[in-house]
């Protein structure tokens, strides 16, 4: 722990310097942080929950209502107020799973299409591993599963690669977003994909409706 | 000196962690959701670093380490930030007060940040009282380090709130030595520091070599800003490339080592090159012709960066042809970062910026994002040529 001069904890010393660090024992909370796999490195407050890739942090403390809740690459995050916001979705999808009874949203934002198996990797890079994160945090945070809708936009091809093993990035993420939510049975009640524009997305999290801005003036009202 | 690859992971997660939980105190503090955007390590000329303080007036805090880890961490707040900070803590206070709030709040996020640090090497680093920084480019930068010799890793973390209304930055500089013993490299595949050293002052041989050929082909003057390499967490790319809309062009370069380049301009230097490039008007829309004028500059810059790896690295690079791109940033990179995800965790991201000295006219930034296996092993390769080699001149050593 650091010792600060002038505030609390500083033992008054007068000393012209702080030290920290030393014991690890101290800090066993940062050890916990470093798990992966599943949706393990996800914390809650009132009325949230963030789910994070690997390495990331999800033990926030914000006491705010949610106003407004940023949603970076490979990242999830459930809210029943304020705004989920996700921007510079390109091939990556913007994925919004609510429930509309309980006023319970989530935004998510991966980059491939299945995580095969591999556990070691982050899940929310991936539609699949994502998808399932998403349900069990919504479910963890009172929704119900059978009452589960979803939206999905981006998916574009920004960048044309040509042939790229048969179907764009993007292409194959939708796909396996209607393929994942199709075995799950959730509706997938808007979609605005595809094209060769990046998008922007907010989800208003007590009603789940999206707002996509695409990147030639176009918006969409899913 | 070596660097171990594994730990500069280990060391970026680090810097991740302690801002988040510098990002969780703010938040605490002003009941405003921050989230950490980027956190990434840079190699990069000391005299470059000031461009991380460009555009903007900044407060904060420099405070010095010494111990485990020897250094400088600065910590700095943009200007809205400035004011949430001092509103919160300090509402209808006179300027001396909205200032000790500011100093008060980046002494605890600073400490906060280190703490990790310290935890993760077992030891104990001294942290120096914090002076108060104001203002942008060298005068918010860590003193002591900027002066050195050579390049610098720098860890550097974007925190940014929804709202844009409490950003802040942090930088930390460790001094060389300490940093490389910090990192004790236990593996064998360790990289020397002066690889990645030359390999960068390679990428800026290429990125002058790209300003040429735009100077000869539009008549536009033309310098290599800033050049730095940056390690990041893959997911972490389209990030730090950012938000703001860019035209340009995207190539796919094949040899050894393989990987992607982005030629991103932003809209009104864009503008300026095809008006350059074009002899008729032009009604300001992307058209086939505008298209094909960009896509050529793209070629022609392309060859000259990456001949300049290649003659070095006496290998053979070729590209694809150029791909025309206008959108965000983040648009731009996701499918080709979404490539490179399905083999790699973290990337080396080569970024040069060419603009024109004068004033703001031109920008143009230039990303590569190298293969990281064929890198290593390019890299590797060399070492085990040139493992006597002591003094780094990149004639000798490649």
């Amino acid at each position: 722990m650091a010792r600060l001069p002038g505030s609390e904890g500083d033992d008054g010393g007068g000393s012209e310097s702080r030290r920290t660090g030393g014991n690890r024992g101290e800090s066993g909370g940062r050890s916990g942080r470093e798990s992966r796999g599943g949706d393990g490195s996800r914390g809650r407050d009132g009325d949230r929950i963030r789910g994070r890739g690997q390495n990331r942090d999800g033990s926030e403390n914000a006491n705010g209502s949610g106003k407004r809740i940023k949603v970076s690459i490979a990242e999830f995050a459930v809210a029943s107020a304020g705004t989920l916001t996700t921007s510079g979705l390109g091939s990556c999808l913007g994925i919004a799973v609510y429930d509309p009874d309980a006023g319970l949203s989530s935004l998510l934002h991966p980059m491939l299409p299945s995580r095969n198996g591999d556990d070691d990797r982050p899940p929310a890079r991936f539609v699949d591993s994502g998808i399932d994160a998403v349900v069990d945090a919504l479910c963890e945070a009172g929704a119900r599963e059978s009452a589960l809708r979803a939206k999905v936009t981006g998916g574009a091809a920004v960048v044309d690669f040509g042939d790229d093993d048969g179907a764009s990035i993007g292409d194959r993420n939708i796909a396996a977003a209607r393929e994942v939510f199709d075995e799950y049975g959730v509706d997938l009640v808007g979609e605005e994909v595809g094209g060769g524009c990046g998008r922007t997305m907010r989800v208003d999290a007590a009603t789940g409706a999206v707002t996509v801005e695409r990147t030639d003036g176009v918006d969409t009202m899913l | 000196m070596q660097i171990d690859i594994d730990s500069l992971e280990t060391y970026n997660r680090l810097a991740r962690e302690g801002a988040q939980s510098a990002a969780t105190a703010l938040s605490a503090l002003t009941g405003i959701e921050t989230h950490v955007e980027v956190t990434n390590i840079s190699l990069v000329a000391p005299s470059e670093l000031e461009y991380e303080y460009l555009g903007g007036e900044f407060s904060g805090v420099r405070i010095g380490l010494d111990g485990a880890l020897d250094g400088e961490t600065v910590l700095t707040f943009d200007s809205a930030a400035r004011e949430t900070v001092a509103d919160v803590l300090a509402p209808g206070a006179d300027e001396g007060m909205r200032r000790s709030s500011i100093e008060e709040v980046g002494n605890i996020l600073t400490s906060g940040f280190i703490d990790g640090w310290a935890d993760h090497l077992d030891a104990v680093i001294d942290i120096s009282p914090p002076t108060y920084v104001e203002g942008s480019g060298t005068d918010v930068l860590p003193a002591e380090t900027t002066g050195a010799d050579g390049q610098v890793f720098v860890f550097r973390s974007r925190v940014e709130s929804a709202s844009g209304s409490l950003d802040f930055h942090i930088l930390l500089v460790p001094e060389r030595e300490s940093l490389v013993e910090a990192l004790d490299p236990a593996t064998d595949d360790a990289i020397p520091f002066e690889k990645l050293e030359v390999f960068n002052e390679m990428t800026k041989s290429g990125a002058e070599r790209a300003a040429e050929n735009v100077t000869t082909m539009t008549g536009l003057e033309t310098d290599v800003e800033v050049n730095r390499m940056r390690f990041v967490p893959i997911d972490a790319v389209p990030a730090t490339v950012g938000d703001r809309r860019y035209v340009g062009t995207v190539m796919e370069y094949t040899g050894k080592p393989s990987g992607y380049l982005a030629i991103l301009f932003d809209r009104p230097s864009a503008e300026a090159v095809v008006d350059a490039l074009v002899p008729m008007e032009t009604d300001g829309e992307w058209g086939e012709m505008e298209q094909s004028a960009m896509k050529e500059l793209g070629n022609i810059m392309t060859s000259g960066f990456i001949d300049g790896w290649a003659n070095v690295l006496e290998s053979s690079i070729d590209h694809s042809p150029p791909t025309f791109v206008s959108d965000m940033g983040t648009s731009i990179m996701s499918p080709i970062v979404g490539r490179m995800a399905q083999t790699q965790e973290h990337a080396f991201l080569l970024d040069s910026t060419i603009q024109t000295d004068t004033d703001g006219v031109f920008r143009c930034e230039l990303f590569a994002l190298p293969d990281g296996a064929e890198l290593r092993e390019v890299l590797e390769e060399l070492l085990v040529e040139r493992a006597d080699q002591t003094r780094v001149d990149p004639d000798e050593v490649f």
